[in-house]
Formats: structure tokens, C-alpha cells, sequence
């Protein structure tokens, strides 16, 4: 067998290979090494994380699955209780956190009691949080008083669900986020037609399952596609919709068949109308809504290997300079777009200068364009990885690059700016079945528009500020820093 | 245009809906122009042809730019909001690639024109939560989406003018 089948076992693209996944992501431990390098923080504003082999849900195998063992997908442990109340709390673990995405994204299935049925049974956290009753306003000229719901749109599928206030506290810590919006994730299935039809991935409505070509049918954004008990997203900003304020539906261009915030007459997605939603109301970035240490936060991941790790460990530390395990020290502040093209940074390769650069723990690669450097196939999965060297090549010394990069502001003034260096290895180069965490992959992505995102693979062994929008601390942008 | 009439009838050959009714005098003509920036908007969408029509996909209020190049041209709109399409014309005028990027999720039906049953069907993989892709030999569809822009490509790898690589779509 190929070693870059090894490979997709490992990066969980399981394809048409399903039947042999099992084994890759069945095993929630391993024996193999882990990740070793940064120390961890400490202190009670320190929460830990992860990069690990998710093991599946309940008695559901995790077969199919694009995000069973997620490659590079960065965990943390939430306690999550109904506002004001202690009553039915429930700890989620494995719930990812995303730096390119903003809001607390539960799956429905997973603040349910486990059972059998994946769905779980009635009852637990979700029974005890209200859903939010209200009218629509600003939308098509119909209106519908109902349960408020977003579909949010993703690279990688669409969130849908309603809207549920719960508090927060990020476990390991003294940091609870009280009253905070958040979305549930599938509690009102089917998702309306025009979340679906302006996904990237779905092409049906109630597609499970895979395709002939071993394409999952399902919505990504799913369990147990997910590969996760939800998201945390926590980019530069609060809102995850600033323009629904005063919009319902906002689109741009030629994107008539936009959806954000919608009522909805019944627990579906059937017969719901656009709204705008206040501020106050839209899905946040739960570190805006800290009573403190809430400027910001830093990520610090230990090192892998460059064979990969079965897992890795690392902080996420709450507050930029409120604390004296957060200070920016001599760390260099790079400025990210604060508006029209928010979060995103200047980032030069090879003599190009990037204006669509973020640094996005939810994107599993880095993703550059280079044509230079081979794909690992032609057609399907594989044609998506960088294999330098080519598709079947391995071992020799132009299989691994090393390779550097600028990064400086949105406004691409020449300073402040930071080197990066960061490496691309061939998938065949790889040997260890058991790993998830990898610093050394990459991929052309949409390729198009200076588009260069600092993925997951490059958290390791480093650690990176995000300087949120708004802060206290007297800093005019959102910034990353590191 | 010898040179421009070769290319032609070589893509010709290769195009899965022929416009072999246009006489090679005329698609001269029609190249001709092109280059001038004189053609009305081609279509947006991939597989469509500046001799056929309107501009379905574009986004609205927006301003044509074009950058000739060798083989192709880029025809660029940027409407007032910041959405961006391109279309990558080969020197006939067929649309062989596209590129976008909006603060919303794109359009694919529009985009990908009589492509898109065919990216329905066959089905784009996620790569993680902010990227999925479809690699066929007739057809790649790469997207991204992160902090509300939305960025992609796509294109048709057996229709590439001569000479012109994936490289140029970006």
C-alpha cells in the first residue's frame, strides 16, 4: 500500500476507503509520541488544549467521517450551564477552537443525554435552555413571530440552529462568560433550502452518508462529521454579523441567496423568514464577554515532531497585559484589517505580497499558492495537499521545504514585520499511523486573491497573541502578534 | 491573426459545446476586439462565451476591467461593495476559469453556469472547517471561507490555452 494512503487514514479522508478508517480513528488513545516543547502556562487564567484523535460519539463508529481524528484540530473543555442557573451544567470537551470563525457552536447532539441513537435522548442541557421568541423586522415583507436561528456559512459546510443564551466558564480556569448567545447546531433540522443550497459542500437536502465517490452527502457542520462537540470561535471582533444589525439577510455582489439570522414559525427550518438582530442579541465572541482579561488571548502550543505527534498540548491564556503571565513582553504587533476585509494581514512569498492572510486555528494546512511545489495527485483528494518533490516521491532531500515568510499590516506598510519559517513535507514522507498533529502540511486552497492562511500547522511550538478589536489596552486595530 | 486562428481551431477541438457555426473570420474579429477591451461583457459564468451573451453572474454596479495577456485575458468587475469576479477568456473568448471572493458565500450556480449540476453531483470534500474542494480532470472547484470573506476558484484543466498554467488563476 501507498504511503500517502497511510497518510489519508491519519488526515482522516477516509474516501472510499471507509471501510478501513475504522481502525486509523477508532482508538481515542495511542501509544504513539506526543507533541513535547513550549512549557504550559499556568494560572487561573489559563485553559488547556489540545490536538488529539476524537474518539466517535456514543456507539456510532465515526466512519464515514471527514472529522473523525481531525487533522490539527485544536480542542478545549467548556462548562456550560442555562443562564443563572447551575442546574443541568454539562462539561463538553473536544470542542474546537477556531481563530477564523466567531461564536460558541454546540452540537444539538452532543448537549443531549448519549444514547444509542445519536441523536441522544430527551432531556439534559439542551432541554434547559430556552430558545429565543421574537418577531422578524427588515426582512422580505413577510413576518413571523417565532424562534430566532442563523445559518452561518463556513469554507467547510453551514452551521444551523437556533439561538440559546447560556454562561460560559472555560474549565481550569476562573473565566466564566455569562449570558453569551450561542448557536445550537442541528435542533432544527432540515435546514432551510437556501442554507443549504449556498454551501460549498451540500447537495442535498437530506443526504447522509457518502456518494458514489466516497464524498460525504451530509453536511460537514454535523455530528458526527464535525469532529467536535461544536466550535468556539474567537477571531479579532465581537459580533459574528456586524452589517444584521440594520440588514436582514446582507449580501454583496451577486450573493442573492445570502442567510444569517432568520425567525422561524416552528422548531424547522421550514418556514422562516430574514431578520436584523441586534448587537446585543447576534452570536459573540465569548472572550468579549469575559469580565476581565477579555483584550484579547494567547495560544501556545507545543512543538511536534517532523513525523507528527499523536497529540498535542497547549494553553490558551485569557487577556493581553492584564496579568503577568500575558504581557506582550517584545512580541512585534502586526495591525489586521479592522473593517472591509476583517482580520486579515500582509503576508510576502516569494516575492508576493498576500493581502488574505489570517492566522486560523480552524484551517488544517497552511494554504499558499505555489505552483512550484507539486500536488499529491491530479484528481480527488489528494490533488488538495502539497507533495514536494511529486506524488510518489519520498525521503530525498526536495520532499521537505523549508520555506519563510513575511507577515506584516493590513495597510502592507513595509514595519512592523515578522519572518516566519515554516516547512512542507511530502505525505509519503510521513510513518507515524497514530498522529493528528502535524507542523509541516500544506495546500494551494482557492489559491486566488493573495489568499494565504497561517493554519493550525503553525501554532506549534510557538505562541501568537490575538489582539481583539475594540480593546482597552489603547491599541487602534485588531492585531496578532508574536 | 494566423497564429490567433490556430489557437482557436486547437481549443475548438477541445470544447464540449462547439461554436463551430462562427466563421474564422468573424471569431478573428471577435478576438480582435476583445483584446481592444470593445466586446460586450462576456459571460461570467465557466464554460460561457463572450459570443453568447449577457452578464448573469456579475455582480451588480460594478465596473469592467481588462488585463490582456498572451494567450487569455482577465476581465475583472469590483462592485461598489468590494465583491470581485474574475473571468479568465482564452482569445475566442470562452471562459476556461473563474475567481471570487465577496464577504458572502458565492454564488456557485451562477459562477460555475452549466458546470454546477456537475459540482452538485460529484460533490466538493471539506478539507477542514473553512476550505472544501472538487478535483476532477474536467473540472476543480476550490473555496475558502474565513472571517466573512469567501474566496474561490474554478476552472476547466482540459481548456487551458497553451502555455498557460493553474498559476495564472489567482
Amino acid at each position: 500500500m501507498p504511503r500517502h494512503v497511510h497518510m489519508l487514514f491519519r488526515l482522516g479522508l477516509w474516501a472510499a476507503l471507509s471501510g478501513m478508517v475504522l481502525g486509523a480513528c477508532g482508538g481515542g488513545s495511542s501509544s504513539a509520541s506526543s507533541g513535547t516543547g513550549a512549557g504550559a502556562a499556568t494560572g487561573p487564567n489559563v485553559a488547556a488544549l489540545s490536538v488529539d484523535s476524537f474518539p466517535p460519539y456514543g456507539t456510532d463508529s465515526c466512519a464515514p467521517a471527514p472529522g473523525c481524528g481531525s487533522l490539527n484540530q485544536l480542542y478545549i473543555t467548556l462548562r456550560v450551564c442555562p443562564h443563572g442557573s447551575t442546574s443541568n451544567c454539562q462539561t463538553i470537551d473536544h470542542v474546537a477552537v477556531d481563530t477564523g470563525s466567531l461564536g460558541l457552536r454546540l452540537l444539538a447532539a452532543s448537549l443531549r443525554p448519549p444514547t444509542s441513537s445519536f441523536l441522544g435522548s430527551a432531556g439534559g442541557l439542551l432541554a434547559a435552555l430556552p430558545t429565543i421568541t421574537t418577531t422578524s423586522a427588515g426582512g422580505n415583507g413577510t413576518t413571523v413571530t417565532g424562534t430566532l436561528a442563523e445559518c452561518a456559512q463556513f469554507g467547510g459546510g453551514y452551521s444551523w440552529g437556533s439561538i440559546r443564551n447560556v454562561d460560559i466558564t472555560f474549565v481550569g480556569t476562573n473565566e466564566t462568560a455569562s449570558n453569551v448567545p450561542m448557536q445550537v447546531m442541528g435542533d432544527m433540522e432540515p435546514a432551510p433550502a437556501a442554507c443549504v443550497t449556498q454551501s460549498t459542500t451540500q447537495y442535498a437536502l437530506t443526504g447522509s452518508g457518502t456518494n458514489s465517490s466516497g464524498v460525504v452527502t451530509a453536511n460537514p457542520l454535523t455530528y458526527p462529521y464535525l469532529g467536535a462537540n461544536g466550535l468556539i470561535g474567537v477571531s479579532l471582533f465581537a459580533q459574528d454579523c456586524q452589517p444584521c444589525a440594520t440588514v436582514a439577510q446582507p449580501q454583496q455582489g451577486n450573493n442573492t441567496a445570502g442567510l444569517a439570522y432568520v425567525v422561524c414559525a416552528d422548531m424547522t427550518g421550514n418556514h422562516c423568514t430574514p431578520t436584523t438582530v441586534a448587537p446585543a442579541m447576534q452570536v459573540v465572541n465569548p472572550i468579549t464577554a469575559l469580565p476581565t482579561d477579555n483584550n484579547g488571548f494567547l495560544i501556545r502550543m507545543a512543538a511536534v515532531g517532523s513525523d507528527g505527534a499523536a497529540s498535542a498540548s497547549g494553553s490558551m491564556i485569557f487577556g493581553i497585559g492584564t496579568q503577568a503571565n500575558n504581557a506582550l513582553g517584545s512580541a512585534t504587533r502586526i495591525a489586521a484589517n479592522p473593517a472591509e476585509e476583517p482580520g486579515f494581514v500582509y503576508t510576502t512569498y516569494s516575492g508576493s505580497a498576500n493581502a488574505y492572510g489570517i492566522f486560523d486555528s480552524g484551517s488544517s494546512l497552511y494554504f499558499f499558492s505555489d505552483a512550484s511545489i507539486a500536488l499529491c495527485g491530479s484528481s480527488g483528494v489528494l490533488a488538495a495537499y502539497y507533495c514536494p518533490g511529486g506524488p510518489s516521491a519520498k525521503g530525498s532531500a526536495n520532499t521537505t521545504l523549508n520555506l519563510r515568510a513575511v507577515v506584516n499590516d493590513y495597510r502592507d506598510s513595509a514595519t512592523p514585520s515578522s519572518t516566519i519559517a515554516f516547512s512542507v513535507n511530502n505525505l509519503n514522507n510521513f510513518t507515524n499511523a497514530a498522529a493528528y498533529a502535524y507542523d509541516n502540511v500544506g495546500g494551494p486552497g482557492p489559491a486566488s486573491f493573495g489568499y494565504f492562511i497561517w493554519g493550525m500547522p503553525t501554532f506549534y511550538g510557538k505562541t501568537i497573541y490575538f489582539g481583539l478589536a475594540d480593546n482597552a489596552d489603547g491599541y487602534a486595530a485588531p492585531y496578532y502578534a508574536f | 491573426m494566423p497564429e490567433g486562428e490556430t489557437r482557436m481551431s486547437n481549443i475548438e477541438s477541445l470544447r464540449p459545446v462547439p461554436a463551430r457555426r462562427l466563421s474564422a473570420r468573424l471569431a478573428a474579429l471577435a478576438a480582435a476586439a476583445w483584446f481592444a477591451g470593445a466586446v460586450p461583457a462576456a459571460r461570467a459564468e465557466l464554460g460561457g462565451n463572450a459570443a453568447t451573451a449577457r452578464d448573469e453572474a456579475q455582480p451588480t454596479s460594478s465596473r469592467l476591467q481588462v488585463t490582456p495577456h498572451e494567450a487569455y485575458a482577465v476581465h475583472e468587475r469590483r462592485a461598489a461593495d468590494g465583491a470581485i469576479v474574475r473571468q479568465y477568456l482564452d482569445r475566442r473568448g470562452f471562459v476556461f476559469a473563474v475567481a471570487w471572493r465577496s464577504s458572502g458565500p458565492a454564488d456557485l450556480a451562477a459562477l460555475l453556469g452549466r458546470y454546477y449540476p456537475t459540482y452538485r453531483a460529484l460533490g466538493a470534500r471539506r478539507i477542514d472547517l473553512h476550505h472544501a474542494a472538487l478535483h476532477t480532470a474536467e473540472l476543480v472547484v476550490e473555496t475558502g471561507g474565513v472571517l466573512r470573506t469567501f474566496t474561490g476558484r474554478a476552472y476547466l484543466p482540459r481548456q487551458f490555452p497553451a502555455g498557460v498554467d493553474v498559476a495564472s488563476i489567482r
